[in-house]
């Protein structure tokens, strides 16, 4: 049975509530740094303990902190990102819901540990329910004493806001949310200045995903050391998955990241396999910006050795052979789905949510979704395929923010390791409108070269 | 200007602007343009973005800018109930398509189109985050997951039947 660090105890009855969750051990963290720590010392402890982002990038947490510039007289701001909106990832959702209480502990550590005397968590304008259940919990907090001024005599100061946005993909983006935080359309902003520097209203500024900043939770209660002795390697602590697609059981589980891939996917204790008589032909483990596997290379490595759910692991092989951790947004395809239509799919999602500002990603979305309509509906030629790949590699990189490399990324890995089904489509047009391509060879072994570009 | 929020949630207004530093009250604007669509009709119209300019001391193309950014505001007119069906890839894997079919086959609505009756308004949405309870649909502030047939026709009888607004 994997440790569980954020959710054990969110289906206590009534932990929504400040009573129960303090009862239950809830706001010690805050107690422990505010009596015992200094600053400085909670943003040793984030960094001793390899926590790493876990909103996408899984850039080290301590090391973010870290960089947050101190100027005197200037505020400095803790903004939560609880945008959740990449597909496949509905964690942050789970966590805010069942378990409020977590976000607002981690989030006063957190203040505290970076001088936030205002922090804000930005959610995203369709969660209406959670919002409500935030603003409760953080007034059952302020009620308690944990907010407000001079917090048990400690001399410092905090509160908490809730922000809701509107419906837009991009304002998970740290600088996008940022703008939108001010009340502006959310186009990301040139970095740098990063807002380590200059983030809300031009202030020192940290942008954490909500499981990151749950997580200071037990770093501080538990010790850095014994956080970090939890996973493999660089992959520390415990990662929440949200698993979804054609799984037995889809949901959020809280793996250590000690279990493999395939553990995953078929252990009852998880998605429990998939349903009767369906084949796993295909994933995107770290939500739909992240290369799709087809099932061979998804549970093994290319090099033949079992794929574990951990950065490293996932990521190994490169684009050519491999994928990302991500957000933890796991999608399942079986046999019976379309490569050629999910990633049509996907391409739909990001010409919706380009914010527009730079060229390549603006117009080159809105190309590769028409030519991934015209393969899908029989209208494609041969010279299609090529030609989205063309786009695909000159969206990356090329613009102000990653969103076009998470839009480029799912055509490319479709292109990559589903070239047959592309052809097919093409190839047998009217076939294809009355049945799905299937499983065909994905399941067996395939060779991959060591040409194919990343 | 006949338009104008009650005192009650003038209130509110206020309680918003009081979240952000003082002279950030363009801040307010994502959730005072929330509450003003709940407040006049599911829809921002051009005299609504105005008048909440006025009252956040903006330029009204400060609020137009972000009021067409934004995929929640309407700026066209909705029906009493607006049902917004998420059709990105994991709801799709789901069946979204099979959905959006049956509602069409129910109410003779296609995506962005009301019923001559204005009760209903269908449209597609990109992923909303329940992805593991797809296929789904928004209403107002609710999520309706899991949805089958049965549901749809649960869904349709309620909204039919009784007196309810697209916001509750």
């Amino acid at each position: 049975m994997a440790r569980k660090l954020l959710l054990d105890k969110a289906h206590v009855p009534g932990i929504t509530t400040y009573d129960v969750y303090r009862r239950e051990g809830g706001y010690r963290s805050v107690e422990k740094a505010l009596k015992s720590m200094s600053p400085d010392q909670v943003t040793e402890e984030v960094k001793k303990s390899g926590l790493r982002g876990r909103g996408g990038a899984g850039f080290p947490t301590g090391m973010k902190w870290g960089f947050l510039a101190k100027p005197e007289g200037v505020p400095r701001y803790l903004v939560v990102n609880a945008d959740e909106s990449e597909p496949g990832t509905f964690k942050d959702r789970y966590l805010m819901e069942f378990i409020p209480h977590l976000l607002i502990e981690g989030m006063i550590t957190a203040s505290y540990a970076l001088g936030s005397n205002r922090s804000y968590i930005y959610i995203r304008g369709e969660y209406v329910w959670i919002a409500e259940i935030l603003e409760n919990a953080i007034e059952e907090a302020k009620a308690n004493g944990w907010l407000g001024k001079n917090i048990f005599g400690s001399g410092f100061d905090c509160d908490i806001y809730v922000h809701r946005g509107a419906g837009a993909y991009i304002c998970g983006e740290e600088t996008a949310l940022l703008e939108s935080l001010e009340g502006k359309r959310g186009n990301p902003r040139i970095k740098p200045p990063f807002p380590a520097v200059k983030g809300l209203w031009g202030c020192p500024t940290v942008v954490n995903n909500v499981e990151t900043v749950a997580a200071v939770v037990p770093i501080i209660n538990e010790g850095a050391e014994e956080y970090a002795k939890i996973g493999i390697g660089k992959s520390t602590g415990t990662k929440l998955i949200s698993a979804c697609g054609n799984i037995n059981k889809p949901g959020v589980y809280e793996i250590d990241m000690t279990i493999s891939v395939e553990e995953f996917i078929y252990s009852d204790e998880y998605c429990g396999g998939l349903p009767t008589g369906k084949k796993l032909k295909a994933c995107i483990p770290g939500g739909s910006s992240v290369p799709i596997l087809p099932a061979n290379l998804l549970l093994k490595t290319a090099k033949g050795e079992t794929r574990m759910m951990t950065y490293e692991s996932l990521a190994d092989g490169g684009f050519a052979s491999g994928s990302m951790m991500g957000s933890g947004g796991f999608i399942v395809l079986d046999d019976s789905q379309c490569v050629v239509r999910h990633t049509y799919s996907l391409a739909r999602f990001y010409r919706h949510e380009s914010c527009g500002q730079c060229s390549p990603c603006r117009e080159g979305t809105g190309w590769m979704e028409k030519i991934l309509w015209n393969i899908e509906t029989g209208k494609g030629k041969l010279s299609d395929i090529d030609l989205l790949w063309d786009i695909q590699r000159k969206i990356e990189g090329n613009t102000i923010c990653p969103l076009g490399d998470a839009a480029a990324w799912p055509v490319a890995a479709a292109i990559r390791h589903f070239r047959d089904e592309f052809e097919w489509h093409v190839l047998h047009p009217q076939e294809a409108q009355t049945r799905n391509y299937g499983l065909m060879h994905y399941a067996d072994p395939i060779h991959v070269p060591n040409s194919v570009m990343a | 200007m006949s338009l104008r929020f009650s005192d009650n949630k003038l209130k509110e207004v206020q309680q918003i602007i009081a979240r952000y530093p003082e002279g950030r009250q363009k801040s307010a604007l994502l959730p005072v343009l929330h509450l003003a669509q709940q407040e006049f009709g599911g829809w921002l119209s051009p005299e609504t973005m105005d008048y909440v300019a006025g009252l956040l001391q903006l330029q009204p193309i400060e609020v137009y800018e972000v009021a067409t950014f934004y995929s929640m505001y309407k700026l066209k007119p909705v029906g009493k109930h607006l049902l917004e069906v998420c059709q990105t890839g994991p709801c799709m894997l789901n069946g979204s398509e099979a959905i959006v079919d049956y509602i069409y086959e129910r109410l003779g609505i296609r995506p962005g189109e009301t019923t001559a009756d204005g009760l209903f308004t269908l449209k597609t949405v990109e992923c909303l985050g329940a992805c593991g309870y797809a296929p789904m649909l928004q209403q107002g502030k609710h999520y309706r997951e899991h949805l089958t047939r049965e549901k749809i026709d649960q869904l349709i009888a309620s909204c039919s039947g009784q007196p309810a607004s697209a916001h509750h």
